[in-house]
């Protein structure tokens, strides 16, 4: 369960979070909405761990997520609205790195990448260095690369923002599948559709939490 | 206007730009202008070459920085021309500049280099025309890069900073065309190298060679490293491994990483053929002068040479006589004469390790008898019989050139008779025997001298007889005791004795077998005892032989000798002294440039400068989009952060980054460097180096190789090292949510 508790955020003098209060408990997709600037990357960041909170706390099952680097915990991952993904590795490289980084051998780790990516229906992409592809390409090989690693925690910024609805569908089935495997699934999303399918949902604006709502309990 | 605006936003690319222009059509002024006027601008060719993989690089730079601006021209509709200013008009501009700064550059270059490189005051209108080449060239190659720009597709080209053409068809069409280059490449370079001294056989077109080598070199180790790269991955790498072969292989370094081993290549060839060509200064002076001090003897004949350095230096530690005869241009009539029994002593160092280091055959060119000086004041002569009245002649060359005679009257009943010699003080050198009448000479002495203890022969055709003929040798001494008579004059034996000589560039013999021209004019039987590549003081075409048995029975030397003494370095000042009042003057060598002049200094001069115009566009590539791979490398870090990667494996993918491209620059450099020098060089049209002189052969320094190989390496190291200093420090995964920039 990831906890935020007053939590604040300034950058470059402007407040971009204040006074957040929010619980994303596991085994459950959230949603977070809101318009451009209104703080929902800036709170999937606290969240997972990849900005210090100017004000208030952000744990992880009670251990604070900053871990004082700036590299979120181990339990984390993250799909970027911006991907985030490394230009000189092909897709599958993309994916199995992340699985290398927590210890899987290289051959099992590309096996896993290359199922990851053929759940998404880019398995033959998977030569490819990732700076050749489009930017739907790019998006399934990054949600693919935060599925492939099962973690505690699962942090999707816009995940499905430039997916047809059939592949969204399909995105938004892996996120359940994994929440309902007890992680915490959190998604920052403009889309009704994605909304819709998640457990619960936080409305933002101007970097607050406007109501928080839950379904499906 | 447009390109204005560009300077202000894209000034480092358009600087970048504009300097591989700048540093392009600088070489090549300077490079056309070191050539002198009878000079081969063509020299330059490689550098041309060298700028169509070169300049795409701060291009393609630019180009990717307005890739969003030519897209929204794009999309608002524009014409062809004005789409045309918008893609090319900062590049074509910063080339112009560039080319400007650089033919500036290059005219101050050359001035500068006026009087070092002794230049022509007027340079002519030669580097401007190639200047204006390579101007055109960096012009069409930096459009043919912004072309690239606007083939893109227009959506990607609007919001995909980042994205790049997967490597098709082109790829395989510029590495199956670079393939059939270097075929017709060494083709040619095998077809013809250097003559011997004359004119070069190569064609121009082996100019290009360098370059081509280089630039394949390049394409084949990044196309090797990329097909290495998923076998590496396959066998499950380390992440760092796997990283570093990623990023040597990745779009971005792959032209980087061509382009740097095409200089690096072009810069060794280069640097290859000024060595051979200033090499080749040196071994060639050490030739004519023959050893550390050279002093010529205007006014005196080769014998007295010899005398005099046995007078000065009886030990033989310093002084070594000499003589050579070069007025001709046949090589069996082009002869030198050296004192071999000091040789070693006074010119083997000078001379180790070159063509011309006689030093092994010294003994075997001085197996024949050689010159016996004498000295006495009187000449006795006893025949046997004294029935009627006989003179008996005695010809001898003294000390001072002079021929004298010492005549003994014998009247009848006379047995023993003396006369005596004014000239022959110091020493003098027997070189015939007459009479007026038959008579057999029983003891024949000057001073103390028993000559009778010589061989005799019959003189048969008298010195200063025509070129060409040989001299009959019969040995007349019989008994201890000499017949001769007035139509049967004898010599000294050692003066018709075959003569052993080493030769250099095959000589042409008479039928009657080898002879050479004495050193006293007429021609002296020769036996070959060697063929070398070059000799002292001849070169590459000629004789040589021991001065002393040459000077066995010459009577004087002929006009066209010029005789010398060398000597060692160490000499002491008193000896030198003593050479400088027989009217010497001491001449220490001072290294090849010193000594030669000739188009030989002009070409080591324009290889110098492609070498360094080379290196230093290869430099200028690593440092083309320096600020904006930086911040890539950042992003990258904070990806592999984002993921788990941690600390110690990514610095272990960076240092692998650079290790893999140092050995990869450096292996290749090396390589084709040396094909390079072996081939290209090889039959590269060097300058003539002119009759009898040894041939501008392309040896392969290993110093070159490596300071190219190594150079290029650091070049490569150094750029990987200017984008990823700081990288890992500034890579906070939080950086991966700011927009791409």
């Amino acid at each position: 369960m990831i906890q935020l508790s007053g939590v604040g955020y300034e950058a470059g003098g402007n407040v971009v979070l204040a006074d957040v209060d929010v619980r994303f408990e596991a085994g459950r997709m959230t949603a977070l909405s809101g318009s451009s600037g209104s703080g929902k990357t800036s709170l999937l960041s606290v969240a997972g761990g990849l900005v210090e909170p100017t004000a208030g706390t952000a744990t992880l099952d009670g251990e604070p997520t900053w871990r004082g680097t700036g590299d979120p915990p181990p339990d984390v991952a993250f799909v970027l609205q911006v991907y985030g993904l490394v230009p000189v590795l092909s897709a599958r490289e993309n994916v199995s790195v992340a699985l290398r980084a927590r210890g899987t051998t290289p051959v099992e780790a590309d096996e896993r990448a290359d199922a990851a990516l053929a759940a998404l229906h880019v398995a033959d992409l998977g030569d490819r260095q990732v700076e050749e592809l489009s930017g739907g390409q790019l998006q399934r090989v990054a949600i693919a690369r935060a599925l492939v690693v099962h973690a505690r925690v699962l942090l999707a910024d816009e995940p499905t923002s430039e997916l047809d609805a059939t592949t969204r569908g399909r995105v938004m089935a892996l996120l359940r599948a994994e929440a309902d495997a007890g992680a915490v699934v959190v998604v920052a999303s403009h889309d009704p559709d994605v909304i819709e399918l998640c457990d619960a949902h936080h409305p933002m604006s101007e970097g607050r939490l406007v109501r928080p709502r839950h379904r499906a309990d | 206007m447009r390109v204005l605006r560009a300077a202000r936003a894209y000034g480092g690319a358009l600087t970048l730009l504009a300097a591989t222009a700048a540093a392009l059509v600088a070489a090549v002024v300077v490079g056309v202008a070191a050539t002198g006027p009878d000079g081969r601008p063509a020299t330059v060719v490689p550098l041309l070459l060298l700028a169509l993989v070169v300049v795409p690089v701060p291009t393609v730079e630019l180009a990717r920085r307005r890739r969003a601006e030519v897209a929204l021209v794009r999309v608002r509709g524009a014409g062809p021309g004005r789409l045309l200013g918008a893609v090319a008009g900062p590049a074509v501009g910063a080339v112009l500049v560039g080319a400007a700064a650089g033919a500036a550059g290059g005219l101050a270059g050359a001035s500068l280099l006026r009087e070092p490189w002794d230049l022509p005051a007027a340079p002519g209108s030669s580097p401007w025309v190639w200047g204006g080449v390579a101007a055109t060239v960096a012009l069409l190659t930096a459009l043919a890069g912004c072309a690239a720009v606007a083939r893109e597709p227009l959506a990607t080209a609007l919001v995909r900073p980042g994205w790049r053409r997967a490597p098709g068809v082109a790829d395989v069409v510029v590495g199956v065309a670079l393939l059939v280059a270097v075929a017709v490449v060494v083709q040619r370079s095998r077809g013809g190298a250097p003559g011997d001294g004359g004119a070069p056989t190569g064609g121009d077109l082996v100019l290009a060679g360098s370059a081509v080598l280089g630039v394949a070199a390049g394409h084949a180790l990044v196309t090797g490293l990329r097909a290495l790269v998923p076998a590496v991955a396959a066998d499950g790498r380390s992440t760092a491994v796997l990283l570093a072969l990623r990023r040597v292989v990745a779009g971005d370094q792959r032209a980087r990483t061509r382009a740097v081993v095409a200089a690096g290549v072009v810069a060794v060839a280069a640097l290859t053929a000024a060595t051979a060509a200033g090499g080749w200064a040196d071994r060639a002076a050490r030739l004519d002068q023959g050893g550390p001090v050279r002093v010529a003897l205007a006014d005196t004949d080769a014998l007295s040479a010899l005398l005099l350095t046995r007078d000065l230096d009886p030990e033989g530690r310093w002084l070594m006589a000499a003589a050579f005869d070069a007025s001709r241009d046949e090589p069996e009539l082009r002869i030198a004469w050296l004192d071999l029994a000091r040789y070693d002593r006074v010119s083997g160092d000078f001379l180790a390790g070159s063509a011309a280091d006689v030093g092994p055959e010294t003994d075997s060119l001085r197996a024949a008898p050689a010159v016996a000086p004498v000295t006495g004041d009187a000449v006795t002569v006893t025949r046997a019989g004294a029935d009627r009245p006989v003179t008996v002649t005695l010809s001898f060359l003294t000390d001072d050139a002079g021929l004298d005679t010492a005549s003994v009257a014998l009247g009848a009943g006379e047995a023993t008779g003396t006369a005596e010699v004014s000239t022959c003080p110091r020493a003098c050198v027997v070189v015939g025997l007459t009479a007026t009448a038959p008579v057999e000479v029983t003891a024949l002495g000057l001073g103390a001298t028993d000559l009778l203890a010589a061989a005799w022969t019959s003189a048969g055709t008298t010195a200063g007889s025509t070129t060409g003929t040989s001299r009959r040798t019969t040995d007349q001494t019989t008994g201890g005791s000499l017949a001769l008579g007035p139509a049967a004059p004898l010599a000294p034996s050692a003066a018709t004795t075959a003569i052993p000589v080493l030769t250099a560039g095959r000589p042409s013999w008479p039928d009657a077998g080898p002879a050479v021209p004495g050193i006293g004019g007429g021609s002296r039987p020769a036996t070959a005892a060697g063929d070398r590549t070059a000799l002292p003081l001849v070169g590459a075409a000629g004789v040589l032989a021991d001065l002393p048995t040459a000077l066995a029975g010459a009577v004087d030397s002929v006009s066209g000798v010029q005789v010398l003494v060398l000597a060692r370095a160490d000499t002491p000042a008193d000896v030198l002294a003593g050479l400088r009042d027989a009217g010497g003057d001491p001449v220490t060598f001072g290294g090849g440039e010193a000594a030669l002049e000739g188009p030989w200094a002009a070409e080591r001069h324009a290889r110098s400068v492609v070498a360094v115009g080379a290196g230093a566009l290869g430099l200028l590539v690593f440092l083309a989009g320096r600020r904006r791979r930086g911040l890539a490398a950042r992003r990258e870090h904070a990806a592999l952060r984002l993921v788990g990667v941690p600390g110690p494996e990514r610095r272990r993918a960076d240092v692998l980054e650079a290790a893999v491209l140092a050995g990869a620059t450096l292996a290749a450099t090396a390589g084709a460097g040396y094909l390079a020098a072996v081939t290209v060089v090889a039959a590269t049209p060097l300058v003539p180096a002119g009759p009898a002189r040894p041939p501008i052969g392309s040896t392969v320094e290993p110093w070159v190789l490596l300071l190219g190989a190594v150079g290029t390496a650091v070049a490569a190291v150094l750029g990987a090292a200017l984008v990823r200093a700081g990288a890992a420090r500034r890579s906070d995964p939080a950086r991966l949510l700011e927009e791409e920039s």
